[in-house]
Formats: structure tokens, sequence, C-alpha cells
């Protein structure tokens, strides 16, 4: 029991902590909205457009992502941007690093994307967390 | 000075970007001063017995470009067949000429209001609208979506998502008439109003109900259909459903006025197995009574399928149909298929 409490305690502090975030002077976003820009059925708020942005599909925090804070996987995420692509309608902006994401953002308003939670300062909104 | 930095802005952006080619989702060939430009295309071709007779056919295919402007605008261009070259063992080859299946833009005004003009898919159901073999799961397409409605529609059509959830979406569309049609239609009509509205329950789940009436222009038909769909995908399977009721009303030379009404509805389920391999199983049945002559016919299929899929993008289908008509030109048939079917 002990054994297992330690081990618990450990993968806390193993784990790593990520937020969904994002910098803008004109819009004001919700948790309940990122489902909704990921999966681009929103596009705009309040007249102003939204970016969403995407890690490469191996990165840890890019599947932890998908499965905890949009509920899917790759596979299912996959199928639905084949059909928006044969519809003219491209999935969210790819980024190499995290520290591109943060560039990112910082320099885009309305760009919404996911980085490690110790990064988060003062400039960014934070909608959620989740755990890698 | 401020172009030169806004010039600036979008070159570093540019160099931020994963610019690597993925199958299935096309290549951005140019994305400068808010405007994207992407070229993609997709491919089936597929081995087909219908009891003796073989083909071998290259199918659907197409190219297509696309873009958008400033997030604002975006358009769509697409050549293709859904025919390329069919070459039979027992009867003449043929070959079809490429068309253009689809031209377009849009604009989207907000979420809830996105105009489009030109050719396009008619936005209904859940085959029409990503019809292609590689975006379904089987590559015998039902007849819900092959002889029911205009698949092609030449006119107008807004969209728009509602609700803080975006959790119904809408599309009305009106199609200005059969001359605009290409030789890849299945319908040439007249006259088509008709629309969608959907619910979803997550993203990928959704029930819809479509709607429609539109003139036939060959035989001066007048039709009116609606129906239901819905699609749940689960884990890595999915149900799906389409069910229609049409309508007509048709004059014949003499002046003699005869009705009819058909009723399709298929349902299909996929079910994970192993990896990258699923299973599908789908019946679908179409019923056509005609009122005055009362000439009836019921036709039942049934298909059985496996799936080997290692990308979305990619799969090779094996699939079994057995056929049956009662009634008016009785029909019993068994056939295979094996496919394969890209999307680049």
């Amino acid at each position: 029991m002990k054994i297992s409490l330690l081990l618990l305690f450990a993968f806390t502090l193993w784990a790593d902590s990520w937020s969904v975030v994002y910098i803008s002077k004109n819009i004001k976003l919700s948790k309940n909205d990122i489902k909704s820009i990921y999966f681009k059925t929103m596009k705009q708020k309040d007249g102003h457009k939204i970016v969403a942005l995407n890690l490469y599909s191996s990165n840890p925090a890019r599947i932890a992502f998908l499965h905890k804070v949009l509920n899917s996987d790759l596979d299912a995420w996959d199928k639905y941007y084949d059909e928006l692509y044969f519809r003219g309608i491209k999935s969210p902006l790819v980024l190499k690093s995290e520290e591109s994401m943060i560039e990112f953002l910082y320099k885009v308003d309305g760009a919404v994307g996911y980085i490690p939670s110790k990064k988060v300062d003062v400039n960014f909104t934070e909608l959620m967390r989740f755990e890698i | 000075m401020k172009k030169i930095i806004l010039i600036l802005l979008f070159v570093s952006l540019n160099t931020l970007l994963a610019q690597e080619y993925k199958l299935g989702r096309g290549y951005e060939f140019y994305n400068q001063d808010n405007l994207s430009l992407n070229i993609g295309a997709h491919a089936d071709m597929n081995y087909h017995t219908v009891d003796d007779e073989q083909s071998v056919q290259l199918g659907q295919a197409g190219a297509m470009v696309f873009g958008e402007y400033n997030s604002k605008f975006r358009f769509l261009a697409e050549i293709g067949s859904d025919d390329i070259f069919t070459y039979s063992f027992m009867h003449s080859s043929k070959s079809t000429d490429l068309q253009l299946m689809r031209l377009y833009g849009e604009y989207l005004y907000s979420d809830a209001l996105e105009i489009k003009i030109g050719q396009f898919l008619t936005p209904i159901g859940i085959w029409n609208r990503a019809y292609i073999p590689v975006l379904r799961w089987s590559s015998f397409t039902p007849y819900v979506a092959q002889g029911f409605f205009p698949k092609i529609i030449a006119g107008a059509s807004l969209n728009g998502s509602l609700t803080d959830e975006r959790s119904v979406s809408y599309s009305i569309f009106y199609h200005v008439d059969g001359e605009h049609d290409t030789n890849q239609n299945n319908i040439r009509a007249k006259e088509f109003l008709g629309g969608e509205v959907r619910y979803h329950f997550s993203p990928l789940a959704k029930i819809a109900i479509p709607f429609g009436r539109f003139r036939s222009d060959s035989s001066k038909e007048i039709c009116v259909f609606y129906g239901a769909n819905l699609i749940i995908p689960f884990d890595k399977n999915e149900l799906s459903s389409e069910f229609l009721y049409k309508d007509g009303e048709w004059t014949n030379q003499m002046g003699i006025t005869d009705k009819w009404q058909d009723t399709a509805w298929y349902v299909q389920y996929v079910q994970h197995i192993y990896k990258n391999s699923y299973l599908s199983v789908r019946y679908g049945e179409v019923e056509r009574l005609r009122s005055n002559s009362g000439i009836k016919w019921n036709d039942v299929n049934n298909v059985f399928g496996y799936i080997y899929r290692p990308k979305t993008a990619f799969s090779v289908k094996l699939e079994y149909r057995h056929r049956k008509r009662d009634g008016l030109n009785p029909i019993n048939t068994d056939e295979s298929l094996l496919s394969f079917s890209v999307l680049f």
C-alpha cells in the first residue's frame, strides 16, 4: 500500500503539466470553446479570427491533448480532417516545437495552443491544464 | 515600411511551420500575404466481378486545387471522373473524359453564415458530402446517395454553425437549372431547393434531417424528398444510417399523370478487429411504388467487407454484395470487389 502511494506520488511529480493558452486583446475564449476551435466549427469569435495550433502527431503532448482535452484519438482526428481536406479545409497548423508554439502565440493575436504550464506567463490566458 | 514588416512577419512565421507533406493533406505550394494555395488528389482502383463478369476499373479519381485568402475567402476546383477507365474481360472497354467536378468560392461572413457559389457536392447526407471511396468504409455506394437527388448542384448555398457550442449546423441551397450539370451528375434537375439541419452530439457524431424539392429535367417529374441520417463513431467502431422518402408526379406524352413513392435506407456497422483491420456489414433497401399503375419493386442490398486501413488516407477493401430485386425487372446478383483507394 505504502509502495503504491509512493509510486503514485512519484508519478505525480514526474508527470508534465501542460496548459491550453492564448494571447488576445480582442477575444475572450472559454474552456468550452477548445473542442469547437480544434475541430474548426468555431473559426471566429466576436468577429476576430482564431488560429488553432498543434505539435507533431508523434509529440507526447499532442497525443495527451487529443485524448484528454479533445476526447479523441489520432485515427478519428485524421479521418475527420481527411473529409474536411476533401472540402478544401485544412487541419490546424503544425509547429515544430513548443518554442515555435510559444513564439507563434506571441506573434499572432487569436492563436490558441498548448505549452508546458511552467512556461505560462502573465501575457497568456490559460484555458485549462492537462497532464502527459 | 509597414508592408515590409508584414512580409518579414509572415516569412518568419512560415519558417516556424512544419512544411512536410503528409498523405491525405495535400501540398501547400504557396503561403504568403494571407493567401494559401494547395494541391491534392484522390484515386480509386478496383477489380469487380458481377456473377461471371469481371472488370478492372480506374474508378473515381480527381485532382484539386484549393486555397484560402485572409481566412474569409475559400475556393476549390476539381477535375476528375467517376469512372475514368474500365477494362471488361467480356465486353468492350470504355473510358470517360475528365470533367470539371467542382468549382466554387466561399465567403465566410461568420461561423453562422458561410456563402458558397459555384458547382459543388449537394450538402446532404453522410455519403454524398464525402463520397469518394477512400473516405468511406465501403466502395459500394448505397442507393440513398445514388438515385434520390442530384449529387452535384450548380448554384448557391448558405451554411453555418449555430449556438455557442456549435452543436447545431445547417445548409440551405438552390440549384439553378439542368443546363449547368456536368455529365457526372446522376439526375439533371431544375429548380432544386433543399437543405439539411444537423444536431452534433460531438464534432464526429451527428443526427440530421435533409429535405428538398426539384423538377427532373428529362421526364418533367416534380420530386419532393425528406429523411434522416446519423453517424455515431465510438472507440474505433462506427454506426451510420441514412433514410430518405421521395414522392413524385410524372406526366407522360399522352398527358396522363402517375404518382410514385420511393423509400430507401441503409444501416451500416463497422467493427475494428485488430490493428489496421476492420469488418463492415451493411443492410440496405429500396422500394418503389407507382400509384396508378400499381407497379411495385423492392430491392435489397447486403454488403459484407473487410477493410485494411494502415492510414486513414489509404485503404484496401475486399467486399461482397448480394442484391435481390422483386417485382418489375427482377435482379438476383452476387458481386465482389477488391478496391485500393488513396487520398494524396
